[in-house]
């Protein structure tokens, strides 16, 4: 009797604190777009979003917690499936988000490696520029076959020595044509404390498409560093009629050399060298550099610059409020500054093009993180999808 | 949430016991928040004494002396004395007014474990630390994690609060005015030139 007594009311114990105890809800570890955050304290997480003209996220309760020493913002997002170099330095790994972080799928060998460059052949072939992590001068190309996680071909680039003075390589764009590979890139030293510089001119490398050999390099001195490592933020595109455009980063978040101007340029279709007729030069027009390059529609393209005025040195430049978002012509090179809160956080992947709108992620001084859409039909902007105070920094937009 | 006039009001010893029970929580708790808009006040180097070793001295004393409260009131009070007289003793053997070291090495990292705080120093850099005013004085690159919430002095008039468990990088060449400091988890933001050498100087894959 007593034993029936107390398994009586210990269920009854179970059922009231099951019913008293607030409902979690699983957060989401698959949908159409993922974004990395970073909060307050430094820590990063994924949250997984399907609309992003409305809502409210919280950390805490909607998004995925990441490690911080084991991933950064240069993961790789495509078809539901992370890519991340290994924290160790030695492999690159396929990883699947569930609700308790990213696991690891697969990976394959890739030593004392770091990424300057991807591009995607198809929907599973990845290629992948690397520097060696010891001298960043040797620059390897690697074909993965992402279903497999199986390289297909790996091979090492042979780009000229630079200027003695300038001993580093940096890798800014790679254009895939079908007998041609266009690679842009530049020369940069670094001595102890802050003292980092960009050589004074641009290099767009043509290597032969079948076995890679070096055709001829194009020096181009109207600007300095060519594009960017374009797993952080993105500074090219191909638009519809097949021209590429890619913009020049001289400014002290990337190049360091900011008496150079940024600037666009052009490789036209079927071109394989910088259209030399071509030149829109942003820092005469906002007499301020900028970072970061989208495509918005035909013939224009929004670009994220700084605002010289608004911060002070190396040290605040990711934590000052001074980011505008541009809208450029690519025919005329008019800009028009879209009218949005000031942006912090140096190099962000945070803008996401789709059905006519732009949806542009900024972190505003009144602590207020999330999307502003821009229409460009109505040509009107208007708040989408907000985020938690506890978010820092929307580091980047991917559709997952 | 700690604020530049609570922080003034418990180094000049006018703190209330709410107000210094709260930044002392503050000094024990890494993951409290500061307010955005703080700033370190700048007269540190008039004080004549240092503001972290001050917090530390009153840290150290309370801690001890919560610890104890709830023990027989005769000895809390013996405990105390002779707490007070270690922690005399402490800053006067081991809180070294000046600490200068360098590191030549052909390429190794130089570490140095203090009681308050770790320092490794890239290969050709140098630190110099004042316990007197809290002046860090940098040049190359150095590590630094605070084991307790500390106040370093970049210059006479630019001070920085460094969180007890953050890693913090500090960056220097001769032609700069001050060092720039940047929290581990900040280093994402500087260009991948210096992102490379710092990884490099201090062997981080």
């Amino acid at each position: 009797m007593h034993s029936r007594l107390a398994y009586f009311i210990i269920s009854l114990s179970c059922l009231m604190l099951q019913a008293c105890s607030p409902r979690v809800t699983e957060k989401r570890s698959q949908g159409k777009y993922s974004f990395y955050l970073m909060d307050k304290n430094g820590k990063h997480f994924i949250a997984i979003i399907n609309q992003l003209d409305s809502g409210s996220i919280t950390i805490s309760r909607d998004a995925i917690g990441i490690s911080n020493r084991e991933f950064d913002r240069s993961i790789i997002v495509k078809d539901a499936h992370y890519y991340h170099l290994s924290p160790d330095a030695t492999s690159f790994v396929k990883y699947a988000l569930n609700t308790k972080g990213l696991q690891a799928l697969d990976s394959i060998p890739m030593a004392d490696q770091h990424i300057e460059n991807k591009h995607w052949i198809d929907q599973r072939t990845l290629v992948l520029f690397t520097l060696d992590n010891s001298s960043y001068t040797h620059l390897k190309y690697w074909k993965i076959d992402v279903e497999k996680m199986r390289v297909l071909d790996e091979r090492k680039i042979n780009l000229p020595q630079g200027p003695t003075a300038f001993p580093l390589l940096s890798l800014g764009y790679a254009l895939f044509k079908n007998e041609q590979i266009c690679l842009g890139y530049c020369y940069n030293s670094v001595s102890n404390g802050l003292n980092f510089n960009t050589v004074d001119t641009l290099y767009n490398a043509q290597l032969s498409g079948s076995d890679f050999q070096l055709k001829q390099v194009d020096k181009n001195s109207r600007s300095a560093y060519p594009g960017g490592v374009n797993t952080v933020q993105s500074y090219s595109f191909i638009d519809k009629k097949g021209d590429f455009y890619f913009m020049s980063c001289p400014g002290i978040a990337l190049g360091n050399n900011p008496k150079m101007p940024t600037a666009i340029f052009r490789i036209r279709k079927g071109e394989f060298q910088i259209d030399p007729h071509y030149f829109i030069n942003v820092s005469e027009s906002l007499q301020n550099h900028a970072y970061g390059l989208w495509e918005l529609q035909q013939g224009y393209a929004i670009i994220r610059n700084e605002r010289r005025d608004r911060y002070q040195s190396f040290a605040d430049h990711h934590s000052s409020y001074h980011f505008e978002y541009h809208i450029v012509n690519l025919e005329n090179g008019k800009m028009k500054k879209l009218k949005l809160p000031y942006d912090k956080g140096t190099r962000k992947e945070s803008v996401w093009v789709e059905n006519d709108k732009a949806y542009i992620a900024i972190d505003d001084e009144q602590n207020q993180h999330g999307l502003w859409i821009y229409d460009l039909q109505t040509k009107t902007i208007k708040k989408g999808l907000q985020f938690d105070s506890q978010v820092d920094f929307i580091l980047r937009i991917d559709k997952q | 949430m700690l604020n530049p006039e609570l922080l003034h009001k418990f180094q000049t010893g006018q703190c209330s016991p709410a107000e210094r029970q709260q930044v002392q929580q503050w000094l024990e708790n890494d993951d409290l928040e500061v307010d955005n808009t703080f700033e370190i006040p700048s007269n540190l180097s008039e004080t004549k004494q240092s503001m972290w070793a001050d917090m530390e001295a009153h840290l150290e004393v309370s801690t001890k002396k919560a610890r104890w409260r709830n023990y027989k009131s005769w000895f809390a009070v013996a405990a105390l004395l002779l707490a007070t007289i270690s922690i005399s003793a402490y800053f006067l053997q081991n809180n070294t007014p000046f600490i200068a070291v360098e590191n030549n090495l052909g390429g190794g990292l130089k570490a140095l474990h203090e009681k308050n705080y770790d320092l490794i120093l890239a290969r050709n850099s140098s630190a110099e630390m004042d316990a007197e005013t809290g002046i860090l004085a940098i040049q190359g690159e150095v590590m630094i994690k605070p084991k307790k919430n500390m106040v370093i002095a970049l210059t006479s008039t630019e001070n920085k609060l460094l969180k007890q468990g953050v890693t913090y990088y500090l960056v220097k060449s001769k032609m700069d005015h001050a060092a720039v400091v940047f929290a581990g988890h900040e280093l994402i933001f500087l260009s991948p030139v210096l992102q490379k050498h710092l990884k490099f100087q201090f062997r981080i894959s």
